[in-house]
C-alpha cells in the first residue's frame, strides 16, 4: 500500500517533467509556442521601457510585441493597421512608424490609438525620443530626412536642409539620441555612386552636423557597409549593428575609433543574419538585437561592457 | 640608363592603361550589364575588405538584397517566397536569386526583355529561365505588369498562355503546380484574375501571401 502511495506521485512527477513544454532558450524568443505567446516573424526595431521590458515592431504580422527582459517571453501587445517599422516609448505612450499608412502613430500600452504625429512622412524606419526635452526624432528613409516633433505630435523642424549639394544624409536608416549631450546619431548607407561611403552622422538637436563616424577607413578599409540600428550608452559610446556583415560594433564618439566588435554573419549561436536594431540595458549592460532572418530577439549578456 | 627607366615607366603605364580599359569593357559572362537602379558594382560588392562572407552563397545574397529591400532599408520592401503557414503542401523557400538575376534584365525566349530582372541564365541558354521546384528548368517571360496598371496582359504574371504557344511562362504561373489557380500547364482553373497584377493581393513584402 505504501509502495503504491509513493509510486503514483512519482509517475505524476515524471509526466510533469517530461511532457510539459520546454522552457524558453535564452536569447531565442521564437522557440516558445505556448498559447498567448507571440511567434516573431520579422522583427525590425526594438525599444526598452523604463521597467526594462522590450517593445518590438514585428513587420509581417503588423504586431507590437512585448519581450520580458528576464524570461524573454514574447507577448503580443497589440496589432496595428499596416506594417510597423520604427518604435519608441515615452511617458506611457508607444510611438510606432507605420510603413503602410506613411505616418507615426501614438498608442497607449493597451493598444488604443491616441493620435499621430502631424507631418509628411513617407517611410518612418526608426524613431528616437528624448522624453525630458519632449523631442521625438523620426528617420524618413524615403525622404532622406529626420523630422523632429514634440511628444504631443506637433511638427518642429526637418533636418538636414534641402540643399542637394550637401548630401548630409543619402540613405538614412536608424537613429538614436544621447539626451545627456543633446546629440542625435543617424546611420546612413551613403551612396557609393557619388563616393559617399557608409557613416554615422552626429547632429545637435537643432539639426547642425557635428561629427561623422566613417565606415570607410583609409583607401581600401571597410569597417561597416550597411549601418542600421544605433544605441548610445551612458558613457556616450556608440553601438551599431551592420545588417550585412552581422556585426555589432562599438565606437568612440569623439575620435570614431572602433572599441569593440561582436557577433558577425552566420547561423551559429551568437551570429546574426540581417540584424536591424540594438538596445542596451543600462542596469545590466546586456544587449538586445533584433535578428530578422532568424525571426527572434538575441540577448548578448553583458555585451555592453567594454 | 635614364632612357631605359623612362621606357620602363612608359611600358608599365601603357599596360596599366590597357588593363583599365579591359576591365571596363569586358564583364564576366555571369554578370552582364548592371541594372541602372543598382548603380555600379560597388553598391553590392566590396572588392577590398568585403564584409561578411561576401556573395559566397544564396543566404548571403539574400541578406545583401534585404539590407536595402528589407523592412529597415530605403528601397521597396520585399520578402522571399514561402508557402502559407498551415499549408498541407511541402514547405518551400524561394530566395531572391531563385527568380531574379540581380545583375541584369535578361532577354526572354521571345527576344523581349523581362521586367524586374526576372529569370536567370541557366544551363548555357542566353535567355531568361527559372529552375522550378518540381517542373524542371523552364523559360520565363515577364514583359507586362498586367491589366491593372494599364498594360496588356500578354506576358504578365499569369496570362494563361495568351500567346497560344503551349507554355505557361508568366513569372508566377511558371512554377505553380499545387496552387488553386494558374498551374504551369493547361490543367485546372486559369480564369482567376487573369492577366492582372498578382502582387496587388499576393504581396511581395508578405512572402507573396494574401
Amino acid at each position: 500500500m505504501k509502495k503504491k502511495a509513493l509510486f503514483i506521485p512519482f509517475i505524476f512527477f515524471v509526466i510533469v517533467v517530461f511532457c510539459c513544454p520546454s522552457t524558453i532558450l535564452a536569447g531565442n524568443v521564437s522557440k516558445n509556442k505556448k498559447p498567448g505567446v507571440h511567434q516573431l516573424r520579422s522583427p525590425v526595431r526594438l525599444t526598452m521601457t523604463p521597467g526594462g521590458d522590450l517593445l518590438v515592431s514585428d513587420y509581417q504580422p503588423g504586431m507590437i510585441v512585448m519581450v520580458n527582459h528576464k524570461s524573454l517571453k514574447t507577448t503580443p501587445l497589440f496589432p496595428i493597421e499596416g506594417r510597423p517599422l520604427g518604435i519608441a516609448y515615452a511617458r506611457g505612450h508607444i510611438y510606432v512608424g507605420n510603413a503602410s499608412k506613411k505616418c507615426v502613430e501614438v498608442y497607449s500600452r493597451g493598444g488604443k490609438k491616441l493620435y499621430q504625429l502631424n507631418g509628411e512622412i513617407k517611410k518612418p524606419t526608426d524613431i528616437a525620443v528624448d522624453a525630458k526635452q519632449g523631442c521625438v526624432f523620426v528617420v524618413d528613409a524615403a525622404q532622406k530626412k529626420v523630422n523632429l516633433f514634440t511628444l504631443k505630435g506637433k511638427f518642429i523642424r526637418t533636418f538636414p536642409g534641402s540643399d542637394p549639394e550637401n548630401e548630409i544624409l543619402t540613405n538614412p536608416t536608424g537613429i538614436a539620441v544621447n539626451p545627456a549631450a543633446k546629440e542625435v546619431f543617424v546611420s546612413d548607407y551613403g551612396d557609393k555612386t557619388k563616393y559617399i561611403y557608409p557613416r554615422i552622422q552626429i547632429f545637435d538637436y537643432n539639426g547642425n552636423l557635428l561629427d561623422t563616424i566613417p565606415g570607410k577607413q583609409g583607401m581600401f578599409g571597410t569597417r561597416f557597409s550597411r549601418p542600421q540600428g544605433l544605441a548610445v550608452d551612458e558613457s556616450g559610446h556608440v553601438f551599431m549593428v551592420d545588417c550585412y556583415s552581422g556585426e555589432i560594433m562599438v565606437f568612440d564618439r569623439y575620435n570614431g575609433n572602433t572599441l569593440k566588435t561582436m557577433a558577425g554573419y552566420g547561423t551559429d549561436p551568437g551570429q546574426l543574419r540581417l540584424p536591424l536594431d540594438i538596445v542596451i540595458d543600462p542596469g545590466t549592460n546586456d544587449i538586445y538585437v533584433t535578428h530578422n532572418r532568424a525571426a527572434r530577439v538575441e540577448l548578448f549578456k553583458n555585451g555592453g561592457a567594454l | 640608363m635614364m632612357n631605359r627607366r623612362i621606357l620602363l615607366s612608359l611600358s608599365f603605364g601603357f599596360v596599366f592603361f590597357i588593363a583599365i580599359i579591359a576591365v571596363n569593357v569586358y564583364r564576366p559572362e555571369s554578370t552582364g550589364a548592371l541594372n541602372p537602379w543598382h548603380g555600379d558594382c560597388s553598391i553590392c560588392h566590396s572588392v577590398h575588405s568585403a564584409p561578411g562572407q561576401a556573395l559566397s552563397n544564396d543566404a548571403v545574397v539574400e541578406v545583401l538584397c534585404l539590407s536595402c529591400h528589407g523592412p529597415g532599408g530605403s528601397a521597396a520592401t520585399v520578402e522571399v517566397h514561402t508557402n502559407t503557414s498551415g499549408s498541407s503542401y511541402p514547405s518551400f523557400r524561394m530566395t531572391c536569386i531563385d527568380c531574379h538575376n540581380t545583375h541584369d534584365n535578361m532577354l526572354n525566349c521571345f527576344t523581349g526583355i523581362n521586367l524586374k530582372s526576372v529569370g536567370r541564365k541557366i544551363t548555357g541558354a542566353t535567355y531568361a529561365r527559372i529552375s522550378t521546384p518540381n517542373s524542371g528548368i523552364r523559360e520565363v517571360v515577364f514583359e507586362s505588369r498586367g491589366t491593372s496598371v494599364g498594360d496588356p496582359s500578354l506576358h504578365s504574371f499569369a496570362d494563361a498562355d495568351q500567346d497560344g504557344n503551349g507554355t505557361y511562362d508568366g513569372s508566377c504561373e511558371v512554377c505553380h503546380t499545387l496552387t488553386r489557380f494558374h498551374h504551369n500547364n493547361s490543367g485546372g482553373n486559369h480564369n482567376h484574375q487573369l492577366g492582372r497584377t498578382c502582387t496587388n493581393c499576393h504581396n511581395h513584402d508578405n512572402h507573396f501571401h494574401r
